[in-house]
């Protein structure tokens, strides 16, 4: 677009990110005029800042371990020098690779992209502030898909030094010698893993009862024990009582009065770290003080919804400050959607594209009459061991009430894990004793985010365990523990 | 050459059926018109015959299973060596009834549901888990409606379809974890604090279906009479009488009068469809009949002006063909109304759920001797027939179905007309 000063679109999308960018590449597929706002970078925090970096940063380690472990398959390598600006620079390389490879795609699929910051306007339209003035935009329709940025610790602002954010958690230009995480979520569990395998001395600190808290319990456990075993100092059920930067470290004062079992604060309130080697021991002071001199908050993320204009919107915030939508990503105004982080958690790149998508076909009226998508979402964790899961819990699929069928198979009874030296972990599946419904499916392990799909498939077509029991899995592969898991839960497992 | 058996539409508004047993095996010749299979469908149980000589060469195997109409249960070799005329003896599907019920459609352009109608498509397009939490619950997947892609029926829907129903959960409350899922196959049953539990029957899991369907999705309404019969039955005295002659039942006026009364009143003779309101060109009458298998309906073409002694006789052969188990699809398919006679057990006054594809059902009590008080407040002497006419309201109003009560009862008390007009 050039010099016009209204534009007339179809559909607005405001953010270029996993949800918003999908979404407009679809409304062009589908043939309406689209444009797209964005104020920053094309692929958003995903591609840019978040899941496509830190994959090249964490496969680095991964390979960093592999080479260490070498010597079991018969390898003799000099130990490796790790070269942490090499590092990043390539993480950085594939998220400009992939940022250009948005643009063209859009620019291929006809979608009009404009580099500014958009707000809904008192009296109907949009207006684009970029760096070169302001323009007004008229669109019949609106995708709100501005995402959300990290939430700071109260008391405890982002400065880029001593206090991070995920972004200044990779592009660091040395190691940190210690360093403290708060909050066990995917974020900090995957940094946990980068700097521990890097040697930086890590504490993580949780607020909820584990660490990966929304996870399966057996997931938790899991990957605690084996953080634990890496080096990692985990405090799982400790808040942060208090927080200062001084004389170049932070320091930090524990509650660790929840630490006994289980805390159940179902709020994804912040947690804290708490310390020293010393007392990982598990001594339980009410109080520990901590200090590092440098921690990293991945305490969640906020809603991005502020100066967007949304007054001059019926649009409607939750008390968390995210937008309330609907299945459909409709909100209360009828001319108003909003898809990804945005809409509040969970927060996954896929959930936004998956929003984006059906969100647009609704507006397109492909999708009249149905009732929306139960989407089954999977989530995974990228640091080491691997985590993915769909659908229930354990724990969430008894509060339902339902009688269950479970199938728990550890991966060293895999030949193949075993073969290439990853048979640490697990396949755990959950079924609905009644109906044969596929509830839930938890791997632990190596590549496991390549596996969920599986099961993902079997839940969004509905297959029962009948189903899955009959689709014959290839050998060898890690995928057979998917396999024996359904078997096992239904007692009939042939290789354990 | 080979070709597909499909599961055929035998009715109206036939969408499924239960395959309950194979008369031929694979391997096994065939001759035309042999039974190849025993399904049921609406109520009944009736043999898919074959349409020509041939081979059956596979057989499917899902005994018992609710399937839908135009599903492949098996495939057979026609001795045929070249091709071409497959499609001309595959059983049609989804050829809709209104020609072989000879009737027509009226509303058809009713708004669509984004699900084509019942008989549009040969597959119904349903998840896994739906199918079998369907089956668990009886509920007939062609009732509803899919959410999913391309109207897919999810799981979800079937939960929005009602509650379970499945005895195995309910009806052992605190034992379910223990019983989980009965085993159609096996018929001891499972004892339980209450009672012994045994798995119904495909033909049980129909009937049980096609009524509860009937009764939740039909509006019933209920119209009675008390005609007064002693000069009926007073006909059927001189009739039967004869020597020689044929023998005539209660139930046989009742047939004609009412097949009359259609005539008369042309328009209560129709139907609600899916795809609009079905009137009848011809006055079909079903009867209904307790057979071994079940109760079948028989419907008897054409009333309007067929003589008593023609009625009689074509009552009594579909009653025989229907305890033999003989009776073919198309016998049991069409018309709007069914006579349901149960006259014979002392019963005032029956009132019945309609059968699925029909709009009204006529529930026949006994005859009965009462004093009614005749214009001078004196005690007269009647011999009355309870009748209870249950009636779709969506196709009929009260005025009409009482304007063909009314007339059956006229036909009924004026029963000399039933021999001449």
């Amino acid at each position: 677009m050039t010099a016009a000063t209204r534009t007339d679109f179809d559909l607005a999308v405001l953010g270029g990110g996993p949800g918003g960018y999908v979404a407009a590449l679809r409304a062009a597929q589908l043939g309406l005029r689209t444009a797209l706002v964005e104020r920053e970078h094309l692929g958003g925090i995903c591609l840019n800042w978040g899941c496509i970096p830190t994959k090249s940063l964490l496969h680095g380690v991964d390979l960093l371990r592999q080479i260490r472990d070498a010597q079991q398959f018969g390898l003799s390598v000099p130990p490796p020098v790790v070269d942490l600006r090499q590092m990043v620079a390539r993480s950085r390389d594939v998220s400009a690779r992939l940022n250009r490879g948005v643009g063209q795609l859009l620019r291929k699929a006809g979608v009009t992209v404009f580099e500014a910051s958009a707000a809904f306007a008192a009296g109907g339209g949009l207006t684009l502030s970029a760096p070169g003035g302001e323009r007004r935009l008229q669109a019949a329709r609106v995708i709100v898909a501005t995402g959300a940025r990290p939430r700071p610790l109260p008391g405890l602002p982002f400065d880029g030094d001593r206090v991070w954010s995920y972004k200044d958690a990779l592009q660091r230009d040395a190691i940190p010698p210690a360093l403290v995480i708060v909050g066990a979520g995917a974020i900090g569990l995957e940094f946990a893993s980068f700097y521990a395998g890097l040697g930086s001395r890590v504490t993580l600190v949780e607020a909820r009862a584990d660490v990966l808290p929304d996870a399966d319990a057996d997931v938790s456990a899991a990957l605690r024990e084996a953080l634990q075993r890496q080096g990692i100092a985990v405090h799982v059920g400790t808040r942060i009582r208090e927080a200062a930067v001084g004389d170049g470290v932070v320091r930090l004062v524990l509650d660790t009065a929840g630490r006994s079992e289980r805390p159940q604060s179902c709020r994804s309130r912040v947690s804290p770290p708490e310390g020293d080697e010393e007392t990982s021991g598990g001594r339980a002071f009410p109080h520990e003080a901590l200090t590092a001199p440098h921690v990293l908050v991945a305490i969640g993320l906020q809603p991005n919804v502020e100066a967007l204009g949304l007054e001059h919107t019926r649009v409607a915030l939750s008390p968390q400050r995210s937008i309330v939508v609907d299945g459909w990503g409709a909100t209360a105004d009828p001319a108003v959607y909003a898809v990804g982080d945005v809409t509040g958690a969970p927060m996954l790149a896929h959930r936004a594209s998956h929003q984006g998508m059906v969100c647009v076909e609704r507006i397109a009226g492909r999708r009249a009459g149905e009732t929306p998508p139960g989407a089954a979402l999977p989530a995974c964790t990228y640091g080491h061991p691997q985590t993915a899961s769909v659908g229930l819990s354990e724990a969430q699929a008894r509060a339902a009430g339902r009688a269950l069928r479970i199938g728990r198979f550890p991966l060293a009874a895999n030949g193949k894990a075993l073969a290439i030296g990853a048979a640490e972990g697990f396949v755990k599946t959950l079924f609905d004793a009644d109906s044969g419904a596929l509830l839930g499916a938890h791997i632990v392990g190596h590549d496991a985010p390549e596996l969920i799909h599986g099961f993902c498939l079997a839940a969004t077509l509905e297959s029962t365990e009948a189903e899955l029991m009959d689709t014959v899995f290839p050998h060898p592969a890690v995928a057979e523990a998917m396999h024996e898991s359904v078997l096992l839960a239904f007692d009939r497992p042939l290789h354990i | 050459m080979r070709r597909p058996l499909l599961l055929p539409k035998l009715g109206l508004t036939m969408t499924e059926a239960t395959l309950l047993e194979w008369r031929v095996r694979p391997g096994e010749r065939f001759e035309p018109g042999q039974a190849l299979a025993l399904i049921e469908s609406e109520k009944a149980a009736v043999e898919v015959p074959a349409d020509a000589a041939g081979v059956l060469l596979e057989a499917d195997d899902r005994v018992g299973q609710v399937l839908p109409v135009g599903t492949v249960i098996g495939h057979w070799d026609d001795g045929d060596a070249d091709e071409g005329t497959a499609a001309a003896t595959e059983v049609a599907v989804g050829e809709v009834a209104a020609g072989e019920a000879g009737g027509t459609v009226i509303a058809a352009s009713l708004p669509q549901a984004s699900l084509p109608p019942p008989g549009a498509g040969p597959r119904i397009l349903a998840t896994p888990l739906a199918r079998r939490m369907a089956a668990a619950r009886g509920i007939a997947l062609n009732d509803l409606q899919g959410s999913g892609p391309r109207g897919r029926i999810r799981a979800r829907d079937v939960e929005a379809a009602g509650p379970d129903a499945g005895m195995a959960r309910s009806g052992v409350a605190g034992h379910s974890g223990d019983i989980g899922h009965i085993d159609a196959g096996r018929n001891d049953g499972i004892r339980t604090d209450a009672g012994r539990l045994r798995p119904a029957s495909a033909a049980e899991q129909t009937i049980a279906r096609r009524l509860s369907q009937s009764k939740q999705q039909i509006p019933h309404f209920y119209l009675a009479v008390e005609p007064e019969v002693s000069r009926l039955l007073a006909l059927r005295e001189e009739l039967n009488a004869i020597e020689g002659g044929r023998r005539f039942t209660i139930n046989h006026f009742i047939l004609a009068a009412v097949g009359r009364a259609l005539r008369d009143v042309p328009e209560a003779n129709c139907v609600w469809t899916d795809a609009g309101i079905l009137a009848f060109d011809r006055c079909d009458v079903g009867l209904a009949v307790d057979a071994p298998a079940g109760l079948v309906a028989p419907v008897l073409r054409d009333l309007g002006r067929a003589s008593l002694a023609d009625v009689a006789a074509r009552a009594d052969a579909a009653r025989e063909q229907a305890r033999a188990g003989r009776l073919a699809p198309a016998d049991m398919s069409g018309g709007a109304i069914t006579v349901s006679n149960a006259g014979m057990h002392d019963v005032s006054h029956m009132a019945s759920i309609i059968n699925p594809s029909q709009s009204m059902i006529l529930g026949v009590g006994s005859v009965r001797a009462l004093f009614r008080p005749d214009a001078d407040g004196k005690p007269l002497l009647q011999r009355e027939i309870g009748l209870v006419l249950s009636a779709d309201h969506r196709v009929l109003d009260g005025v009409r179905a009482l304007r063909l009560l009314k007339r059956i009862t006229f036909w009924l008390e004026q029963p000399l007309r039933l021999l001449v007009a």
